[in-house]
């Protein structure tokens, strides 16, 4: 079998702060291969957006990172800046929560997307608009030649999240990563943009990672997931098995707690990341918790972190 | 009837020479009865979160009535502050709707500070308080900031209950919340609702959660009712196009792939709101604008397909 | 979605040793806010206690002594009048500082009026930014020299001619802050408690505008101590023999080959007092700046 194309391996990401050392990401291994699209469950504070920046190479610069990442046989961690910067946009790309924040509003949008067109490789200049035409139709945005000259206030969300996506795709990434595509737009809006993202992967033959916590976005988009709970992944595998039928008590709750007749909220809150429990991580919160969760931490085996994965 | 909205319309007028209208309210005609929950469902600029300031008397209607238990919310002159008290509202957390400067202790008694409902020793009222939303009372010393989202928002619940109203509109209540801690905010407000016989104005853009918590809904599209009716009825066998497509993308599928809808409430001159992202327009619906039609006792859809069938 | 991990996370641990220096650890975060309040608080204690701590009368003449160099006797020289200039700057601290402080306060005040006053109806707000227009249109030297030109050399012809330029700025600020504190979210949520016009402007509105004009009225003051030694200077400020650092400044110009001393401490004086209002009120801008406060919050 051949090297995965994306590989991450014992990735931590830690922030030194005055109440103690901050694990925002505490041992993630991944692997992806090419093509693949996959989802990073979880909620705020669980470490799936510090994930995704750690492959961007766009950590807050007070951030340690540890481990390997490795993206087409190439390690990222401690890759210069500048080699990082080449990767970017190139090799992998990313789309965020609110397009609003990420497109500068002082250019029109044809022009932030010929930007990224032409970072890479420079086009001659009718060949520049005929891309961004294209990119926009791709995108599927409406009236795609007067949407160039039209300033990001002037679009509605979703058209925002097109262009964005367009941005995206320009430099024909081979890894795109999407933070919340979705959370930001309006329902009627989020089937479209799921429905585009999933076509233009599909086209192109792009690995999606895609990072939320919508597990309807999810189902639609990705063929395997992992769920993320402060800092770790507690359960990995294809989707249907672990939306279907999950088996650590997170992921169930998370899945029932706004789907089953009755309304289910998970007990508790999420652990201060400077705090974390012993043993654990959800035991505090946990329907099933025993002794021994309270003091052993549970290895993450057959795709889930739980001492009791064959009886739940 | 507790709160009555009768033909309520709002236009927001700007420019030099007011010229711009804006109408961001139309024609809307809802009741609510004590102890009873009203979800209004609509997208961004549809014109719900108007709709929730016309109801608090935040904001005064263009025309049309709005009328809490027979007075006027928006004229303090008619029942004054008395009639504030039994009308709350719980915001969006995005919106910042706590003080930043103030902490959580002197959040929760500004209330009954300017009801004059202060009691002497308030410790024993604040711990009420902040157990009615499961909270501990470690919070009551932080500010604002120092909160998670969850927190703030039951912070914010706890503010608007410490009046004991009789209605509450909570405007989008869960948005930008992790599911698990929407789970929990949904939770308090049905324990609330059943324990003091609140009534409730749900202003939300998704339906996961309106079955939950309301017994009645309004679809409110371009600042029009399109639809209401009973929850399971509506949910269950939408009548109005856009209604279906909501309730397909509510399920991931993408319906029927209707083009987008228009950004904002940009108005047609005349006939449906709707008609111009709708498959089954015709020629009548670019013409009139559809009234609501019964299809049962609870439930009546604004859609000419709908009457004509 | 931005992840949960407190801003305080980005400041550098320090050891609990360094905890107890809590000061300490301040004053190094800030030197600009010390060095320019300890400046203040020298100046305010210059010039409450000149009468113990200047060495001579700065108004007693002493002709025989006329133009002296720096000696232990008189440790800044005399003038040519052979007053002691030492205790003429001591002195003079009292009248520049004083109406310095005196009209920013003025002047801030009156800001802060017409700035909430904007909140109340847009009628208002209108007129009140359209007067602002009118006094923006003129430079406020030329502003101050009309005004005095009117109303004499006096002290209150003097007061009003470094207020009337100099409220527009404020009010321009105030308003702004006002405004948008006044669309923000809490403020709704006040109203629709109940709360009347009064309540919120006392407890949402001037709590939020109140840091803002803090921080100008600070590094306001600098710049009213060069405006009313500029004044003075042009022979505009107030009448002599009174000590004044301007006049003393524009007397000293033409003996600087002679007697360097009388124009340069003068002219020292007025720089470093400016720059210590200057400084103070730039330190506590960026305390006060809400993002910098929060960094610097306990994490929850």
């Amino acid at each position: 079998m051949s090297a995965p194309y994306l590989a991450i391996s014992a990735l931590r990401v830690h922030f030194p702060g005055t109440c103690g050392l901050l694990r925002a990401v505490d041992g993630v291994d991944l692997s992806l291969d090419r093509g693949e699209r996959f989802g990073l469950i979880g909620e705020s504070g669980s470490g799936k957006t510090m994930v995704a920046l750690s492959l961007m190479g766009l950590l807050p610069p007070s951030a340690r990172r540890e481990g390997s990442i490795r993206l087409a046989g190439r390690e990222l961690v401690g890759l210069a800046p500048r080699e990082m910067r080449r990767l970017r946009g190139r090799e992998l790309a990313m789309i965020f929560e609110q397009p609003a924040a990420y497109l500068d509003p002082l250019f029109p949008i044809g022009r932030q997307i010929a930007e990224a067109a032409c970072a890479h490789e420079p086009l001659p200049r009718r060949e520049v608009r005929s891309r961004v035409l294209e990119l926009l139709a791709r995108v599927r945005m409406p009236e795609p030649k007067r949407r160039t000259r039209q300033y990001p206030f002037e679009l509605s969300g979703g058209m925002q999240q097109r262009a964005m996506i367009a941005m995206a795709l320009a430099g024909r990434p081979g890894l795109l990563l999407a933070d919340e595509p979705t959370t930001a737009l309006d329902p009627t809006v989020q089937a479209h943009i799921l429905s585009l993202l999933d076509d233009s992967v599909r086209e192109d033959g792009t690995t999606l990672v895609c990072i939320t916590h919508d597990l309807t976005a999810v189902r639609r988009l990705c063929r395997r997931v992992a769920v993320m709970y402060a800092g770790q992944i507690v359960e990995t595998g294809p989707m249907h098995e672990v939306l279907g039928a999950p088996r650590h008590p997170y992921t169930r709750a998370l899945c029932q707690s706004l789907s089953g007749r009755r309304l289910k909220p998970i007990a508790g809150n999420p652990p201060s990341l400077a705090a974390l429990p012993d043993g654990c991580r959800f035991h505090p919160r946990c329907p099933h918790a025993a002794a021994r969760c309270a003091t052993v931490e549970p290895p993450l085996a057959d795709g889930l972190r739980c001492h009791f994965g064959h009886a739940a | 009837m507790l709160l009555e909205l009768d033909a309520v319309s709002k236009c927001f007028v700007s420019g030099f020479f007011r010229r711009h209208r804006q109408p961001a309210v139309d024609n809307v005609s809802l009741g609510l009865d004590r102890g009873e929950t009203l979800a209004v469902i609509g997208e961004s600029g549809s014109g719900k979160s108007t709709l929730g300031r016309l109801a608090l008397g935040l904001l005064a209607p263009t025309s049309g009535r709005v009328r809490f238990d027979g007075l006027d919310p928006a004229r303090p002159a008619c029942g004054g502050k008395a009639l504030r008290r039994r009308l709350q509202v719980v915001f969006q957390d995005a919106d910042g709707s706590l003080n930043p400067r103030l902490t959580a202790r002197e959040l929760l008694l500004e209330p009954l500070v300017l009801h004059g409902l202060a009691p002497r020793r308030p410790e024993a009222r604040l711990e009420e308080l902040v157990s009615l939303v499961h909270l501990t009372p470690d919070v009551l010393d932080r500010r604002p900031f120092e909160l998670s989202g969850g927190q703030r928002q039951r912070l914010g619940l706890a503010r608007a209950m410490s009046l004991s109203p009789e209605l509450l509109v909570a405007d989008e209540p869960t948005a930008s919340l992790d599911p698990s801690v929407q789970a929990r905010i949904l939770d308090i407000l049905c324990g609330l609702k059943t324990q003091s016989g609140l009534a409730c104005l749900y202003i939300t853009h998704e339906l996961s959660s309106v079955r939950f918590v309301a017994e009645r809904v309004a679809v409110l599209f371009a600042g029009r009712v399109v639809e209401t009716g009973a929850t399971a009825e509506v949910l269950g066998a939408p009548g109005h196009p856009y209604t279906r497509q909501l309730v397909a993308a509510s399920r991931g599928e993408l319906g029927e792939s209707l083009p987008e809808a228009p950004a904002g409430c940009l108005q047609p001159a005349a006939g449906c709101p709707f008609a111009g992202a709708c498959r089954e327009a015709q020629a009548c619906c670019r013409r009139e604008l559809p009234g609501l039609w019964p299809l049962s006792s609870t439930h009546s859809v604004a859609c000419h397909a709908m009457a004509c069938n | 979605m931005p992840q949960s991990i407190p801003v305080s996370a980005t400041s550098p641990s320090l050891a609990p040793a360094l905890r107890a220096w809590a000061p300490l650890r301040f004053a190094a975060g800030n030197p600009g806010l010390v060095l320019g309040a300890t400046l203040v608080l020298a100046l305010l204690c210059g010039g409450l206690f000149a009468p113990v701590l200047a060495p001579h009368d700065p108004e007693a003449q002493n002709l025989a002594l006329r133009l002296a160099a720096p000696s232990p006797d008189f440790l800044l020289g005399t003038d040519s009048l052979g007053r002691c200039v030492a205790s003429r700057i001591l002195y003079g601290i009292r009248p520049t500082l004083g109406l310095a402080l005196a009209v920013s306060l003025g002047v801030a005040l009156i800001g802060l009026a017409v700035g909430l006053a904007c909140t109340v109806s847009p009628l208002l707000d209108g007129l009140f930014m359209r007067l602002t227009d009118g006094f923006f249109a003129f430079p406020s030297l030329v502003l101050s020299l009309v005004i005095i030109a009117v109303a004499g050399q006096s002290l209150w012809g003097l007061s009003l001619a470094l207020i009337l330029p100099g409220w527009p700025k404020y009010a321009r600020v105030a308003r702004t802050v006002a405004l948008s504190a006044a669309a923000g979210g809490f403020v709704e949520a006040t109203r629709a408690l109940g709360a009347g016009r009064l309540y919120i402007l006392r407890r949402c509105l001037i709590p939020q505008v109140l840091p803002h004009i803090g921080t100008m009225l600070t590094v306001g003051v600098g710049g009213k101590i060069v405006a009313i030694a500029g004044l003075g200077v042009l022979g505009l400020g107030l009448p002599p023999p009174a000590p004044e650092w301007g006049g003393m400044l524009v007397k000293g110009l033409p003996l600087l080959a002679v007697a360097p001393h009388m124009a340069l401490t003068a002219g020292a004086a007025i720089v470093l007092a400016s720059l210590a209002f200057t400084l103070a009120g730039e330190g506590l801008q960026h305390l006060l700046d809400p993002i910098t406060a929060l960094a610097g919050a306990p994490a929850p």
